[in-house]
Order: structure tokens, then sequence, then C-alpha cells
């Protein structure tokens, strides 16, 4: 049992619990930014996983992960464009073509990595974010618990700059939602399409502006889980964080500081679980994505109290139903 | 100048469009493998010859096409009162997960006695697995769409570690992974061929079945009420949630039979579970549009198009993934054809003279 408690306090378990976190919380923002001007994107495990492919990719071939990170957010900012044309202004069902939006890129990934990639971890590394220079503290015979404490905070701030780019982001974005006229028109898309258009504002080309952004926060949040963590591309581990990262945005009620407190929440699961798993002995990331489903799952059900889902999402028709009258 | 006006399909048209929906899929999958560099020469010969051209590709093509037309079907119900279920998938693995455990657990019990339980548990499951994030949604408002998916993953989960097989989460579509059952479960000792033919039999006659509840009984005209317009049904005084409810249980038992049997081996050509046939299931529901009846025919076609993609990439040495993205292709097409065919093209020669100024006070006409 105090092993099990043990483990917070090992070396280096509250990075990578941040590691774990920001390609979730990136990608839950890219799902949060979507969503809010009413564009249910289903699309995010595929987004997530092209993503990460074509992050890896583009880092094996340029040498540097800021090609990586350029690559799939150019990506994900054109499946994000295909995705919004076909749901906005064509009106097809969120549901369904998000889905297809997650087989079909899936599907280009598995093209994309290579055949002979089944699943298994690539064993090439490619380059990484490195995490920030800190300086470590000297030793000194006294004050002894302070010191402890303080090399626990510097070790905490060892991180890539990606990931604390991430958590800026978070909170731009919160701005953007509540402090800018942007940020109104796009909440506005979601909860009342028909005020945008009186405004002599585009509802489509706001959500689609909405869905090329969030998409490609998404596949940048794939890219940002090979390039700041591993180095190496595994299907096995990569799957089923897409959808882990649309349900935080759903459960956080679209809202940044809420899906922050839950990207951090399941960071900090999923760096548990692994360390845990490591005591065991056996390396599979299976446990590792159940832990985090059910974990999605339940703060889903939770906090589906408070989310205006229906504020956002009933009000689909109103958009269609406006004609293109002169 | 060429406008476009909404009216309701014709019959003819509506029937057209999942057919045309269908082509364009069926032409754009090697479109798209050639735009990703590989051969697609000759693709359409190859894709025919690998679902029809051969005894064994046909018999493959067959065994799918049974539990496609469970998936198919259990996705249209639930779309047809207007339940967003995308879990068929997990719904179908959630049936065959609960055959497997109770295969295990089972060892030293009489196969008969098995094989009747398992049959019951698969389509339990199932219907657990729908009908509880569909009662969330009545007393919680949880958004059902979300939590069926997560649950896909968890089924996947659960299934591959029962089986000891590598996850690959979103598998490809199709027969590729096949995941080994365990000794102990009774095999039926069926042929090849009769498991197929009683597939289709049991799903064809449930399709019929789904056909004539909801054309012709009291049941069918409340599911179209509440498919048409639920708000008007709640206050026609129809229980929406409940029957919400149980049609969502309806719906999970159906893909949860069909992972069981698929299990169990009663039904497909090779035996074991397929990954993908939720997901290629909804593609099937979205051919079919409104009629259950018309799941059979979709099945059919879904199924050629998995074992002609199949073959298309095994010719071309390309990956099995290419499945997932036909599913894809149709998953759009779909919707896509069935939204043009509520619209007709019309060349207006004139152009309309410019309105004249409504005298002051006068309401103005079609205020938007």
């Amino acid at each position: 049992m105090s092993g099990a408690l043990e483990i917070f306090a090992t070396a280096g378990f509250w990075p990578a619990a941040l590691i774990a976190a920001a390609p979730l919380l990136l990608a839950a923002l890219g799902a949060l930014v979507c969503g809010r001007a009413g564009v249910l994107n289903l699309g995010a495990e595929g987004l997530f996983i092209i993503g990460a492919v074509a992050g890896y990719l583009a880092t094996q071939r340029a040498g540097t992960p800021l090609a990586g990170a350029a690559a799939a957010l150019a990506i994900g900012a054109t499946i994000g464009l295909l995705h919004g044309i076909l749901v906005s202004p064509f009106g097809l069902p969120q549901a369904t073509t998000g889905l297809a939006v997650t087989l079909g890129a899936a599907g280009v990934a598995q093209f994309l990595a290579g055949p002979s990639v089944t699943g298994s971890a690539r064993a090439l590394r490619v380059e990484t974010f490195p995490p920030v220079y800190l300086p470590s503290l000297p030793d000194l015979a006294r004050g002894e618990d302070a010191i402890l404490v303080a090399r626990a905070a510097i070790d905490l701030l060892r991180v890539p700059a990606a990931v604390y780019l991430t958590f800026v982001l978070a909170i731009v974005i919160a701005y953007m939602f509540n402090r800018t006229p942007l940020g109104l028109a796009l909440r506005a898309c979601g909860e009342n399409p028909d005020a945008v258009t009186t405004q002599g504002r585009s509802v489509h080309r706001l959500r689609i502006g909405a869905d090329m952004a969030g998409s490609a926060m998404i596949a940048l949040g794939g890219a940002l889980f090979v390039l700041t963590g591993t180095g190496t591309l595994s299907f096995g581990v990569i799957n089923g964080r897409g959808f882990v990262a649309l349900a935080i945005a759903v459960a956080a009620g679209w809202r940044p500081g809420r899906a922050f407190v839950a990207a951090i929440g399941l960071g900090i699961a999923d760096a548990y679980q692994a360390r845990l798993l490591q005591l065991a002995s056996t390396t599979t990331g299976e446990l590792a994505l159940l832990v985090l489903l059910v974990l999605a799952l339940l703060i889903l059900a939770a906090t589906s109290r408070n989310v205006h889902w229906r504020q956002i999402f009933g009000r689909q028709r109103a958009v269609r139903r406006t004609p293109a009258k002169r | 100048m060429i406008r476009f006006e909404k009216r309701g399909a014709p019959l003819a048209l509506e029937i057209a469009a999942p057919v045309l929906a269908g082509l364009a899929a069926a032409v754009l999958t090697p479109a798209t493998l050639a735009l990703l560099g590989y051969p697609a020469r000759s693709a359409f010969a190859v894709m025919a010859s690998g679902a029809f051209g051969s005894g064994a590709a046909l018999s493959a093509t067959f065994a799918m096409a049974a539990p496609l037309m469970l998936t198919g079907l259990a996705s249209l119900l639930s779309f047809s009162v207007r339940l967003n279920n995308l879990g068929a998938e997990g719904q179908l693995l959630g049936g065959a997960l609960a055959v497997i455990l109770l295969g295990t657990v089972m060892a030293r019990v009489p196969a008969p006695l098995v094989i009747i339980i398992a049959t019951l548990a698969g389509p339990l499951v199932g219907a657990l697995m729908l009908a509880g994030p569909v009662a969330m949604k009545a007393r919680l408002g949880t958004d059902e769409t979300v939590a069926t998916l997560l649950l896909n993953m968890i089924a996947l989960i659960g299934i591959a570690a029962a089986t000891g097989t590598a996850l690959a989460a979103i598998a490809p579509t199709g027969a590729q992974q096949t995941f080994a059952l365990p000794a102990a479960l009774p095999s039926s000792g069926l042929g090849m061929t009769a498991r197929i033919a009683i597939g289709l039999m049991i799903a064809c006659l449930v399709c019929i079945a789904a056909m004539a509840v909801t054309r012709y009984t009291v049941t069918g005209f409340v599911l179209r009420a509440i498919g048409g317009n639920p708000t008007a049904a709640r206050f026609a005084g129809i229980p929406v949630d409940r029957i919400q409810l149980t049609v969502g249980a309806v719906s999970g038992a159906l893909a949860g039979f069909a992972g069981a049997a698929l299990a169990l081996g009663f039904i497909g050509g090779a035996g074991g579970i397929t990954a993908g046939l939720g997901y290629a299931g909804i593609a099937v529901a979205l051919l079919a549009g409104r009629w259950p009846l018309a799941v059979i025919p979709a099945a059919l076609f879904v199924a050629a198009l998995i074992t002609g993609t199949q073959a298309l990439s095994r010719a071309a040495g390309a990956p099995l993934a290419l499945a997932d993205i036909a599913i894809a292709l149709t998953l759009l097409a779909a919707p896509a054809a069935a939204a043009l065919s509520r619209y007709s093209i019309r060349i207006v020669r004139a152009i309309p003279p410019a309105p004249s100024a409504p005298p002051a006070g006068s309401p103005t006409p079609n205020a938007t």
C-alpha cells in the first residue's frame, strides 16, 4: 500500500504526468473550439492518430520536432477544412461524418506509417522536444526539507516548453472565448446561430474556421504525444486518446479551465498507472487506455448535468433553415 | 442562373440515392489507393473478383453480410428514434466477450447448456451497453454519442485482454483481426456453408420482422412519430424516453447477439470475431435509409465492398486499412446522396426584378 503511494514521490513522476496531460489537453482544447462553435468533432480520434503519424514522419525526415509539429498542424487544418465544409454548409449529419473522418484518417495514417507497422512500437526514435534547462540546486547541509520541496518543484518544471505552451494556450483560448468579439461570435455560432446571421456574420465561415483551428490543435496534440513523449510510434498506445480528449471537452462543458483540470487529472492517472505497471514489470499500454476511458466515461456521466449540451447542439437546424435569399 | 430548391424526394430518387452513394464509394476507394501512391490498375476487376469471383470469395462476402445485417439493423433502429448510437461495434464485442468469458468459466458445464446461456448472455450484455447510455441521456442529459464511442473502446480492450491479442484499437475493418476463441468453447461442429446459411437466414428474418413491426403495427407508428418529431411526440403523450430506452435495448441486443453468434461460431464463415463490423453496420444503416428491409441489400453491398477492398489491398501490397477508408467514404457518400436527393435543380431564366421599396408601414414580406 505504501508502495502505491510512494509512486507520487518518485523522481520524474510529476513531469511525466504533465507530459501525459499536455497532448490530451491540446486535443481537448481543439475539440472544445469546434464544439463551442457548434461542431461536434467526432473526427478527434482520427485526427489525433494522423497527427501523431505525420509528426513522427516529418520529424524523421527533417530532423527537428518543429517540422513534425508543423506537419501535424497542416494536415489537421486540411482535414478540418473538409470536415467543416461537409458538416456546415452541406449539413451532413455530424455524428456519422465525424466517424467517417476518424475511420478515414486512421486508415490513411496506417498507409503513411507503412505496411510494416502493425500496432507494435516503431523501434526508431525520432528527436523529441527537449525539456527546458533548469539549474539544479546546490547541496546544502541545512534546511533539508525545504531543499527537497524546492527540488521537487524544479523537477516539476523540467518538461518540454511545448507542454507549457499548451497550458498557456488554454488560458489564451479561455480569454478568446470570454473577452473578445471573435469568441462571442463563435459561442453564438453554437448557442444561437440566428443571432450571428442577424449580425451579418457568416455562421458557416466561422464554423469552418473553428473546425480548421480545432482540428489542427487535435492533430498537434497527437504530434506532441510522440514528440514530447517517447519519440516512437505505437498505434497501440495512441489509439483511443482522441476519444478521451473529446470526452474531456464534453465533460468539461466546453470550458477550457475545466478541461485543464480534467486533462491534468487524467495525466496523473496515466503516469501513475504507467509507474504501477513498471513495478509489476508488465509493459502493456492497454491498462493505461482502459483507465483513461473509464475515467472519461465517469467524468462524462458525473458532469453531464452541468453541460449546456442541448443549448449548443439543439440549435443546429436553425442554420439549415436559414434560406439564402437575396 | 441555377437554383437549388428543397422538396421531398420522390420515391425513385430515394431508392437511387443510396445506390449511387454505394457506387461512389466503390469508385473513390481505388482512387484513394492510387492517390496514396499504390498501383490501382484494373482495380474494379480485382475488387469484383475479390467479392464475387470465386466460391471462397462469395462465401467470405456472404459470411460477413449476416453480422452486418444485424449491426446495420441495430444502428438503423436507434437512428430511427433519434438516438445517435455509434456503439454497435462495442455492443457486438461486448456480446462476444460475454460468450468468451462464459465459455472459459463454464468449461465443465454440458455444451448445449453453455450455448443456450451464452446465446442469451450476449444480447443481454449488448442491450445493457446501449440501455446504459440511453438511460443516462434521459436522466442526466449525458451525450450518448460520446458515451457509446467510449464504450466501443472499452469493449475492444476487454476483448483484447480476454483473448490475449495485441490491441489495435481502430483495427482494420474485415477479417484480418480474428480473435482466437478459448478451446473450452463448444464448437457447434457446423460446416462453413451451414454457418453462412444459418447466419443469413436469421439476419434476414430479423430484418423482415423489423420491417413488419415498423410498418404495420401501432408500435411502428409510435417509433415513426418519435423519429419525425420527438417534441411533438412528447406532446402527443408518447413516453419518448421510455420508448427510446426500449429501442436502445433492442438495438443493443441485436448487436450483442451478432457478437455472441460470431463467437459461438454458428454464424459467420471462418469463425471468430471480426473488428469493424459495428462501424460498417452504421454505413449499412445510412445506405438503408428508413427501411429495415433495405438493410439486407445494403449489408450485402457493404460486405462485398469490404471483401473486394481487402482483395484490392492485398493485390496492391497496401495495408488492409483500405477497408476502413471504404467504410468512411460510404459514411460520407450515403447522407450526402440522401441530402442531394431532397433538392431539385431548377434553371431560372429571367433575372428577378429588384424588389420595389415597400410602402411605409406595411409589413415586410419574407422577413428572415
